[in-house]
């Protein structure tokens, strides 16, 4: 097992390498440009194009170097040495290059100066041609299917690793590129600043790809859209109604001490079920009753009753029937829609879930709604202030109610299980995490309020490696609404133009050792990342208007449930590493055990 | 007293339209006073106040909406002067004020975009009342044209020491759109 670094010294030894990498990078970044600038002045490259692929090539020397040197990780063991690196006079050197190259003319689109003035800084690179949309590279296809074959050919892409198939394709076709699957056509973008241009056009009723299995069976059963799948107007009467009391932080804050009676109900919880080789059996349906429970208390204001030793039937029907709505959804998605012509056996599967979780959710809305008429006591504010400000009548709260269950618990379970299961396997930034948690208890005296918690830096980057790692939504998309200039080429309105995610967070060019879990990349104090490059972790969470709705509610969850874990069990892995596969979010490919052992023993 | 004219009179730079008339000793309580503002018709509104109180305090506690005047430089370079309601942020103002900015705001207020980025000068961005949270600032990242003293709209509160400031409008959504294409 690899001996842990003692905290103060890995840490800084991460932030110093951290600190030199990016140095060297960007110096590196702005001798080639500078050369390629002076050895090919009329080159006829995109140059973004040039330059995605300039920058390639330094990042893998780069890491190549710092691999060769040494490795940050404690995985190596060994404590890294601080001494200057073979390498390093050479970088200074190239430093030197990049400061004299300052009049280079692609430094613009590199590093946006911060003037508001030259805005067209933050937009990438722009071309002085455009080429026409039928120039956009893109695996080959044939008439009317596009590549669908492909994916089901024995060797070929899959559906449920279609981030893996994103990342090859974008290594291969560059930052941006078109891939036709069945009849639908998208624009698979791979280059932040790229894909800010999409952002950027964006109009005052975003449109985003439905989710069409879930459309179709809310219109057979008439029970409207819903927040998820609805576009235009519909979509933004209930979305201005729902935001002001989900997103705004002010409103999630007065959730945050029962979320923390959760968290802590929870934690006992955990410790109650673990077995003799201290894990926790079926973790994940653990970590559904807890999310359940938490969603719960916002829309009910009241106890579910799902993290007790006795879950009620209900519970236990709706997590069953959640589980296997998302896993029938992931194949309706992708193979292509022969369920809106006849009804085939997973779409009947799918819809036999659906109606289940309708019928326990519409139940416990109508019991909180009568009890709220009969009881004074008894009140929910989101749901009163969805009917007195939003307009809405009773089947639309019912809806909404059941949209926020359905999508606040399948997601955060996958969440926190990445975050628990990457903690486990990095014992260095778990026992940062803790000395964290351990120094705030200190300064508090005693037990931390969720306030305190929700300040802890350490924790929130933690859970943005961890969604950089594993991005439960490996892409996000919209129909643009104009014609735009993306990467060099023309996109017409009304194509379907994804982020490619999980390819650009593992790409080496944005973040420093992409597959090592470094939070401290994320932490606010110290070098700070290109703000576009950091940006682009809200894209797991969607943008704009259509940005998950849930996110605070989330992230308010997540944090507090994180930080008593950690506080309270020290959290390890003894089995072969699990892989990310797709149902409908990212999962892993089977149930991760995670060992739980208590920190006071 | 505890509240001497110099102090009313330095706070009397910051309302435009509210000022203090008047304070005297009211009766038998020696640390009430009576504050009495005057609207902008001219009609008077008496307040009594504890001494030591701010008159933001007592403004509020008796629903007189205090303003201060903001100027926002728009994106065309043109001036546009508003008197902001003390306690509303900027997004609300710029709406309730009807300032033309395209895009502006989109998520309205929920802390999901960054289309009511604004920039500040470094003075008024120090007065600001509140410093940005860790979500704030997590957000400006997709603000364009970021700068070290912007901030988003929607999370700035007018307090009456904002009174006078100028605020520019960053270049946004509008000009994409008559982009290359």
């Amino acid at each position: 097992m690899a001996r842990i670094m003692p905290p103060t010294e890995s840490s800084r030894t991460v932030t110093s390498f951290l600190k030199r990498w990016r140095k060297s990078k960007q110096a590196e970044k702005h001798s080639l440009i500078k050369q390629a600038a002076h050895f090919n002045p009329e080159a006829n490259l995109q140059p973004s194009v040039f330059i995605m692929s300039a920058l390639r090539n330094v990042s893998l020397r780069a890491c190549k170097a710092l691999a060769a040197s040494n490795s940050v990780m404690p995985s190596s063991a060994r404590v890294v040495s601080t001494s200057p690196r073979k390498d390093q006079s050479a970088v200074a050197l190239t430093f030197e290059d990049a400061v004299a190259a300052k009049t280079c003319p692609f430094r613009k689109s590199l590093e946006p100066p911060r003037d508001t003035g030259s805005l067209t800084a933050d937009l990438g690179s722009e071309p002085a041609e455009v080429k026409p949309f039928s120039q956009m590279p893109g695996p080959q296809g044939l008439p009317f299917i596009g590549t669908l074959l492909q994916y089901f050919k024995k060797d070929g892409p899959k559906f449920n690793k279609m981030f893996e198939v994103q990342k090859q394709r974008s290594e291969e076709f560059g930052p941006i590129y078109k891939e036709q699957i069945g009849n639908f056509r998208t624009v698979i973008v791979s280059s932040p600043w790229e894909y800010k241009k999409l952002m950027r056009a964006e109009g005052k009723y975003p449109n985003r790809k439905p989710m069409d299995p879930i459309s179709h069976y809310r219109l057979a059963r008439d029970m409207g859209l819903g927040l998820v799948t609805a576009q235009g107007e519909e979509w933004y009467k209930q979305r201005s109604a729902v935001s002001k009391k989900m997103l705004k932080l002010t409103e999630v804050a007065k959730f945050a001490g029962h979320m923390a009676d959760i968290a802590d109900d929870f934690v006992t919880r955990l410790d109650s079920v673990r077995d003799e080789a201290s894990e926790v059996p079926q973790l994940d349906k653990e970590l559904f009753k807890w999310a359940l429970e938490s969603i719960g208390t916002f829309l009910f204001e009241d106890r579910l009753g799902c993290v007790g030793n006795n879950p009620s039937s209900m519970t236990k029907s709706f997590i069953e029937n959640l589980e296997g709505f998302f896993k029938a959804l992931q194949p309706l998605l992708y193979n292509l829609p022969i369920y809106k012509l006849v009804p085939t056996k997973m779409y009947k599967k799918f819809e036999g879930h659906a109606d289940k979780l309708f019928e326990i959710g519409h139940h416990l809305v109508e019991k909180k709604m009568s009890e709220m008429q009969t009881d004074s006591e008894s009140k929910s504010d989101f749901l009163q202030y969805l009917m007195d400000n939003g307009n809405m009548d009773s089947k639309e709260v019912t809806s909404v109610a059941v949209e926020m269950l359905t999508g606040g618990v399948e997601t955060v379970t996958n969440t926190m299980t990445w975050c628990l299961y990457t903690l486990a396997k990095n014992p260095r930034a778990q026992n940062k995490m803790y000395q964290e948690i351990r120094e705030a208890k200190e300064n508090a005296g005693g037990e931390l309020s969720p306030e305190q918690i929700a300040k802890l830096p350490y924790v929130k980057a933690v859970v943005k490696e961890t969604l950089r790692k594993y991005p439960i939504t490996y892409a996000t998309s919209r129909f643009n609404d104009s014609d735009l200039e993306i990467a060099g080429y023309q996109v017409p309105a009304g194509s379907h133009v994804q982020a490619n995610l999980f390819g650009m967070y593992h790409n080496a060019d944005y973040f420093y050792q992409p597959e090592e879990f470094l939070p401290e990349r994320w932490l606010m104090s110290g070098q700070q990342m290109d703000p576009v490059v950091k940006s682009l972790y809200h894209l797991v969470w969607g943008h704009g208007a259509r940005m998950c709705i849930g996110r605070r509610i989330a992230e308010q969850e997540m944090h507090l449930a994180l930080t008593k874990i950690v506080d309270k069990f020290s959290l390890s892995y003894h089995h072969d590493d699990v892989e990310p596969v797709l149902n409908t979010v990212m999962t892993p490919d089977r149930p991760v055990r995670i060992r739980f052992t208590p920190r006071d023993q | 007293m505890l509240w001497s004219w110099p102090q009313v009179s330095q706070y009397w730079r910051y309302f435009l339209f509210y000022k203090v008339l008047e304070m005297e000793t009211a009766g038998a309580a020696p640390n009430r006073v009576t504050v009495v503002f005057i609207d902008r018709d001219g009609d008077r509104i008496e307040t009594e106040a504890k001494v030591g109180d701010t008159l933001l305090d007592v403004a509020q506690k008796h629903d007189v909406e205090l303003e201060a005047k903001v100027t926002f430089i728009l994106r065309d370079g043109s001036r546009q002067s508003v008197d902001a309601k003390v306690g509303d942020n900027l997004l609300d103002v710029i709406l309730e004020h009807d300032v033309d900015i395209d895009g502006f705001g989109a998520c309205e207020g929920t802390l999901a975009c960054s289309t009511c980025h604004l920039i500040f000068s470094q003075e008024d961005y120090d007065k600001l009342p509140s410093k940005p949270t860790d979500e704030e600032l997590d957000m400006l990242d997709l603000a364009f044209g970021l700068e070290d003293t912007s901030r988003l709209g929607c999370q700035v509160i007018v307090t009456k020491d904002l009174d006078g400031m100028v605020v520019t409008v960053p270049q946004g959504v509008a000009d994409a759109r008559s982009g290359p294409l």
